[in-house]
């Protein structure tokens, strides 16, 4: 199923910060979502989580860093069963397990509060809570900045993992473009609060046509190596 | 500066009371009117007459000088010595700031006015010792307050960078702690003054502050006290000065609180 | 030359340090690669003497570093203005703080090679851009013209396009100022396309050091190697042919 909205857009304080937008997201795909900050990201974000909301879709988001999502002073099986209720889920030990066993955080006590776990288990944590409502659609904002690169990178590959079996949709938002790049298929270029571009990541990165899109793929690495 | 205006007002009224209030006032105020003692309120002597037949509104004015002007002085010490040992504390590592809260600990274990009254006490009734007894009481939640806000500027990057700068003690505090201090001490200060004022009262009335004849609030109460059955409006008209005054003030206190809350946030 | 000579520093109880030696000649550049928790902080601040090792030194030219020579960059580049005072009073404090008279026409090539309109450091640091305060923040570590300057996170707080520019701004000052930049950061990236050393630091030990070229082309150690793999990952770095 291919997830579609049109026209969203926001205006805040007589300001359009996002001008109407449609989007298509075909199901099990894995979409970049790319521009500088301010430049309406977030705000994209949050309308499309309201309509999805509304219109009944299950959607998921992450936030960049583990402690906006985590309470310090509750323990982490207290967040598992908040979650569960929010849900109306009954506890199902078996569809934990499951997720515990692909984000690698099977065999850990969740008795604990958040700051007895490294921050990469904190966000594969958080990232479990958020799979649990089986989303159409999963948010991953900003997935690198909050976390050390080697273990980003490892997340990032074990919910891309995941989700490939489970066939849902994955948006990254970032401002780097070379991230983007080397984890999404296709991409949307932000701009001053309209989606510039949308293509294909090889041909975006090929043949750039907004300029915001060509100043980002010139700019997308700091460095080559060779082969 | 805006969140200041509320205090700047009140306080320049106040201010001006204690100013120019001897200046409005109609009579002198240690003038005696035998034939007119205890006159009520209105005809010759707009708030009536006293004992000694003294003009009660033009001795209120008078005092004004005396239970403000002192109770701003007695605050305005505390508040730059209590921010000065606060900031002595909060910059000078680790001993020092033991030591200096230490010694706040101490002061602070006194209840204050008791403690006051013990001081000028020892120390003979009049106004110096009045002053002395209520700074070195009151000093104590201004050194608090600027070592805690002090305690949280140390590890900024605005401080670091002036410590590796080679900016010395004295120009850090100034430029990077002091500004950072203005509105919570300001706050402080404001609670200061209300308890200084009925400091000065509380240690007029008791015979330990300023002395008769010199009309302070707190004194009019003890000389009116014989006298509360038979005229008890020249009781209360002091104790309405000290209570609008002291309400006065913590309102504005509160209202500035409240200006200054998210201001001043860490970013 | 910067020496920094089997640094071990203890704080509550736990080595953060461990025998670390790096060195660093003028006008190079030496990034410091490591995840948090590794000790990159700590070597900062000992290298900037705010606190004391348990053993070894850190040495400029032989001697110990003065509280001057050195300029820190931070990370968050806002709070590292004083908001209640204009730009150009923060910018010159380290001028003031040893009575130094502002040179103007230093001050003027500083700004326009950084790209900072004079006009600007009129104001207060929540007046601008964060990439405008980061480059700020670069003025007042060169302005009295230190042999080193330390960068810690000099970029992560600014968005993918800003941070390529900001370094590039960075390394031509450098250029032509000839300072020696120690850069601490987790961006391997950055340190690949702008350091001429690497250093990686893993648990308070130096676990690889080498030129950048050796390192980015064949990492020794198997955690430099998944540095490098990382990187690659989440696009930071791009194998491609030549």
């Amino acid at each position: 199923m291919t997830i579609h909205v049109d026209g969203l857009s926001a205006v805040r304080a007589g300001r359009t910060i996002l001008h109407p937008t449609n989007l298509s997201l075909p199901q099990g795909s894995r979409i970049g979502l790319v521009g500088p900050s301010g430049s309406g990201k977030s705000t994209l974000c949050y309308a499309l989580i309201d309509r999805l909301q509304a219109e009944g879709i299950a959607v998921a988001h992450v936030p960049q860093s583990p402690d906006e999502a985590l309470d310090p002073l509750r323990t982490l099986a207290f967040h598992w069963r908040q979650a569960e209720r929010a849900l109306g889920i009954a506890p199902d030990p078996a569809r934990k397990g499951d997720l515990f066993r692909a984000l690698r955080l099977q065999g850990q006590s969740l008795n604990v509060r958040p700051w007895a776990w490294s921050r990469g288990m904190q966000q594969r944590f958080v990232i479990a809570v958020a799979l649990l409502a089986q989303p159409a659609l999963l948010i991953l904002d900003e997935p690198t900045s909050a976390l050390d690169p080697v273990i980003a990178a490892a997340t990032l590959s074990l919910v891309e993992h995941h989700i490939a079996e489970t066939g849902t949709t994955l948006l990254i938002v970032t401002h780097d473009l070379g991230l983007a790049a080397a984890r999404a298929a296709h991409l949307m270029v932000m701009h001053e609060g309209r989606v510039v571009e949308q293509a294909a990541t090889a041909d975006l990165l090929a043949r750039p046509v907004s300029s915001p899109a060509q100043s980002l793929v010139a700019h997308r690495n700091w460095a080559v190596l060779p082969c | 500066m805006r969140e200041l205006l509320p205090v700047l007002i009140v306080v320049g009224i106040l201010a001006a009371l204690a100013v120019f209030g001897p200046f409005i006032a109609p009579n002198p105020p240690n003038a005696i009117d035998i034939p007119n003692r205890l006159a009520p309120p209105g005809g010759e002597y707009l708030l009536g007459t006293d004992a000694m037949g003294r003009c009660i509104l033009s001795r209120l004015l008078h005092g004004a000088r005396w239970s403000l002007g002192l109770a701003f002085l007695v605050s305005t010490i505390g508040l730059i010595a209590g921010s000065v040992l606060g900031l002595v504390a909060a910059m000078g590592g680790r001993t020092v700031d033991w030591a200096v809260m230490r010694v706040t600990d101490i002061f602070l274990a006194f209840p204050d006015l008791v403690a006051a009254v013990v001081v000028a006490g020892v120390l003979g009734a009049g106004t110096s010792s009045l002053i002395f007894a209520l700074t070195v009481t009151g000093w104590m939640r201004y050194a608090r307050v600027a070592r805690g806000i002090g305690l949280g500027l140390a590890t900024r990057g605005h401080v670091v960078q002036a410590q590796l700068a080679g900016l010395s003690g004295p120009a850090i505090a100034r430029w990077h702690y002091v500004p950072a201090l203005v509105p919570s001490l300001t706050v402080v200060w404001t609670g200061m003054l209300a308890r200084a004022i009925l400091g000065i009262s509380a240690l007029g009335f008791l015979g330990f502050g300023v002395q008769p004849p010199t009309p302070e609030w707190g004194t009019m109460l003890l000389d009116a006290r014989v006298h509360i059955r038979s005229t008890p409006l020249q009781m209360i008209w002091p104790g309405m000065a000290v209570v609008f005054c002291v309400l006065a003030i913590n309102i504005t206190g509160d209202v500035l609180r409240d200006a200054l809350t998210d201001r001043d946030a860490p970013a | 030359m910067l020496t920094v000579e089997r640094l071990t520093v203890r704080r509550g109880g736990r080595e953060v340090l461990r025998d670390v030696s790096l060195s660093l000649a003028p006008g190079k550049t030496l990034a410091v690669l490591g995840e948090s928790g590794a000790g990159k902080s700590t070597l900062i601040a000992s290298v900037l003497g705010l606190i004391n090792p348990e053993h070894g030194m850190v040495s400029w030219d032989g001697r110990p570093i003065a509280r001057g020579a050195v300029a820190l960059v931070m990370q968050e580049p806002r709070a590292a203005f004083n908001s209640r005072l204009t730009l150009r009073r923060s910018v010159c404090e380290p001028l003031r703080a040893r009575g130094l008279p502002e040179d103007q026409d230093r001050f003027f090539r500083l700004c326009r090679g950084l790209e900072l309109e004079p006009d600007l450091l009129a104001r207060r640091p929540n007046q601008i851009s964060i990439g405008q305060a980061q480059r700020a923040g670069v003025l007042r570590a060169l302005i009295a013209a230190p042999p080193l300057i330390l960068f810690d996170e000099p970029l992560s707080a600014l968005d993918a396009a800003t941070q390529k520019h900001t370094a590039r701004l960075i390394s031509a000052i450098q250029r032509e100022e000839g300072f020696a930049a120690l850069i601490v950061t987790h961006d391997l990236g950055y340190a690949a396309a702008h350091a001429e050393n690497i250093a990686v630091l893993r648990e308070g030990r130096i676990e690889e050091a080498a030129d950048a070229d050796v390192f980015f082309r064949n990492p020794q150690s198997s955690y430099g190697q998944s540095l490098v793999n990382a990187a690659v990952a989440l696009g930071a770095l791009e194998h491609r042919a030549a």
